[in-house]
């Protein structure tokens, strides 16, 4: 039996974990169906497919062969059993500077897209559990304070700013910019952004740092209410961590 | 897998129920949704996830129960190339193999 709450424990560390599920094998297999066998990266294994041989077999091949899509697997030493691989990798994480009106849609659209989202706002009437039923936590805190602390940023964390004022996105977007994200945007006008990557090209900021940011953030829908502008922030998220082209899908030229 | 659906299956064994995790393992041509993805049936017909919607699930909801009457994992193919899809309109005109196993 697979231990669930483990992978759940894994998942939440950010652990990528593979997991080999037996799909397929002759009928005097039938009990073992749907045994599976799980790959945490450090080399634990977890649980047996058929038998010790067949298991070892299974993590030999996984070693040798790398998969970046789930697949369906067969053993050249033994072809009448079918495997199947996935991996769970580390789970999307989203940090919003602000619990303003375009943060609670933001906060929903991008929960059920299943990030887990942190919102942080130094005012409680704001920045509370009860606002932001969607999110994993709420942080009522001064934004210098919380900079200081450690964010944990990562290649799966998007960071999202859009505090009720300049001077708090920029304190936002200095402490968060050159961090290893997997997306950062700031809310502004163009004007007022054409300003900030000046300012911060002049303090030092790489070209390479700046260019990740997007600014003014979102996609193009003509968004106006807080909802459409949270919506274009969140398509604009979800598109860049697929690496997609964010281009409509349409066939036809012009649309 | 995603954590919403871990979260719901260690929810689910923690509360002694059973249920069925269906995951596409393979597809061939269009089909809605790819390979990796997932949907938990209980017994009692609610679900969490989706593997495609329209007749494909509701198919998949049958063979979720038949699984779990017999207690028995299974690979299942649908087939949403035949004229019964078609004027279903279930239009995306491919097969997926779906993985029925139990929590």
């Amino acid at each position: 039996m697979t231990d669930y709450a483990k992978m759940l424990a894994a998942a939440k560390e950010g652990i990528p974990v593979q997991v080999i599920t037996l799909i397929g094998c002759p009928n005097e297999f039938a009990e073992q169906m749907g045994q599976t066998l799980v790959l945490y990266p450090d080399g634990t294994v977890d649980g047996v497919l058929i038998d010790a041989t067949v298991t070892a077999q299974v993590i030999e091949y996984t070693r040798r062969v790398s998969s970046d899509k789930p697949e369906v697997f067969q053993l050249e030493q033994n072809s009448a059993c079918q495997f199947f691989r996935e991996e769970y990798s580390s789970s999307r994480r989203a940090l919003v500077f602000g619990g303003g009106h375009i943060s609670l849609p933001l906060v929903e659209f991008l929960s059920r897209m299943d990030f887990a989202v942190t919102v942080v706002d130094d005012r409680p009437e704001f920045a509370n559990a009860a606002r932001f039923p969607w999110a994993k936590k709420v942080i009522c805190e001064s934004f210098t304070r919380v900079l200081k602390g450690d964010l944990a940023i990562d290649k799966n964390t998007a960071v999202i700013i859009v505090t009720r004022g300049h001077r708090y996105d920029l304190d936002c977007l200095k402490a968060t910019l050159a961090q290893d994200s997997g997306y950062i945007g700031m809310i502004g006008s163009k004007r007022r952004t054409v300003g900030i990557i000046e300012l911060i090209r002049e303090e030092g900021f790489s070209a390479e740092a700046i260019r990740k940011l997007h600014a003014p953030i979102g996609i193009d829908i003509g968004a106006a209410t807080p909802t459409e502008i949270a919506l274009s922030i969140a398509a604009q998220v979800v598109g860049v961590f697929n690496a997609a082209s964010l281009a409509s899908l349409s066939l036809q030229e012009g649309c | 897998m995603d954590r919403t659906m871990l979260e719901a299956i260690c929810k689910a064994k923690a509360a002694g129920e059973r249920a069925a995790l269906i995951t596409i393992v393979k597809t061939l041509g269009s089909t809605p949704r790819k390979a990796g993805s997932k949907m938990l049936i209980w017994p009692d017909g609610r679900s969490l996830g989706s593997i495609g919607g329209g007749c494909a699930e509701a198919d998949i909801k049958r063979q979720a129960l038949m699984a779990l009457d017999s207690n028995q994992p299974f690979l299942h193919r649908i087939e949403m190339l035949n004229d019964v899809a078609a004027s279903e309109g279930m239009v995306c005109g491919g097969v997926m193999d779906v993985f029925i196993s139990l929590i």
